[in-house]
């Protein structure tokens, strides 16, 4: 594929679906700095998959695959910058988003990274209503045990949110 | 469209014969409103500066990505080239060392290429894979650099007893003292290469394959 095609299908794709890439950033990182540099591995990643997309599955089903791979193999880079405060600043939420959705969102966020990293990687994709089916295509887990373990998942987060606004 | 798209979705989980994928409606709605910074920049010219940006960055890592795959070869090169140097302007013995170093070297390549071809099997679509991947990746390296120094060793000391042995042969009593640093420096590269590789594996590489082994358990756990 050449650049120029390149170029046109990522920016449809940022255009249509680039929520998913922060949604997930935002999952797998807990700062400011951390979720910037995983939006930047994961829009890195994108563009280099982009000759491997057959358009088989739907754009919105490919971007959660090579954002979530790239999300539960990054790393934090410690070397490079110091550790900063939590993103609980909103800086990654919309001025539009009201106050009171904002703070639900993030303890939200907060909640979801308190999970295990395939747990939250069904999480999200069962807050953005894949089926099981394709959630097991995604992930490589069988459709049984996405069921089970993100019955277990959806427990533990809600009882978090019960207890957090209680 | 966002909205019908989690409703097609909802229905497939139905037709699925499962539960509907998230239970609480009050939690999706909260989820699907949400807006981010990067959903501001709607404007054409702001994505295909976007595009542009990332464009750069891919090739830059690129190129990175090229220098980390060729950077391990690059000691041994060097020693090849100077065993060969010394084998012409010293003692031809040293062609021994520089045959045994092209040797290693073809060794680390062959090596390379075979974990390269090992990756290639793994079909990236998922992340069960992509694990898995990440996992023999790891591994190779952590071996790689755990026992670079041990490869190094042999073509240097055999190096070192060559040159010793025509010191001695020529001049038995015509040791010097710069033969000495010669001597050092022959066990302070490998010894300085060996901690090196330990460093490199126990600080990067071990924790990495700890970490993936810890993913694909958590993947592959059933409840």
């Amino acid at each position: 594929m050449n650049d120029s095609k390149r170029e046109e299908l990522f920016t449809q794709w940022m255009a249509e679906h680039r929520a998913i890439v922060v949604k997930v950033a935002r999952s797998f990182a807990s700062t400011n700095a951390d979720t910037d540099d995983l939006i930047q591995e994961i829009l890195i990643r994108l563009w280099a998959s982009i000759d491997q997309f057959r358009g088989e599955s739907k754009p919105s089903t490919w971007i959660y695959r090579v954002a979530l791979n790239r999300a539960l193999t990054w790393k934090r880079d410690t070397g490079r910058r110091p550790k900063t405060a939590p993103t609980d600043d909103l800086s990654y939420v919309a001025a539009t988003t009201k106050a009171d959705d904002q703070y639900h969102l993030n303890r939200l966020y907060e909640q979801i990274r308190q999970l295990s990293k395939i747990d939250r990687s069904l999480m999200l994709l069962s807050l953005d209503g894949f089926s099981y089916a394709e959630m097991s295509d995604i992930t490589g887990i069988t459709e049984s045990n996405v069921g089970a373990r993100l019955s277990r998942a959806r427990n533990t987060l809600m009882a978090a949110i019960s207890e957090d606004t209680a | 469209m966002n909205e019908h798209r989690m409703n097609e979705h909802r229905m497939n989980d139905q037709n699925d014969g499962h539960e509907p994928a998230f239970p609480d409606p009050e939690l999706t709605n909260l989820w699907n409103q949400q807006e981010t910074p990067m959903s501001q920049a709607t404007l054409p010219h702001e994505l295909t500066k976007l595009a542009a940006g990332i464009k750069a960055d891919h090739r830059s890592k690129q190129l990175r990505l090229a220098w980390i795959n060729v950077r391990e070869i690059v000691p041994i090169a060097l020693f090849t080239a100077f065993f060969i140097y010394l084998g012409v302007v010293d003692d031809p013995g040293l062609f021994v060392s520089a045959a045994l170093c092209a040797g290693i070297g073809g060794f680390m390549v062959w090596s390379s290429l075979r974990q390269r071809r090992i990756e290639q099997q793994f079909d990236t679509s998922s992340v069960r894979q992509t694990i898995e991947r990440s996992l023999s990746q790891a591994r190779f390296h952590n071996w790689m650099y755990r026992n670079l120094a041990v490869w190094y060793c042999g073509p240097l000391l055999v190096a070192l007893a060559i040159l010793y042995i025509g010191t001695i042969r020529d001049d038995p009593n015509g040791a010097k003292l710069g033969d000495l640093f010669v001597a050092a420096w022959f066990i302070a590269v490998p010894v300085g290469l060996w901690w090196w590789g330990q460093r490199i594996a126990t600080n990067r590489w071990q924790p990495e394959v700890e970490r993936f082994e810890t993913l694909l358990a958590d993947i592959e756990r059933t409840d």
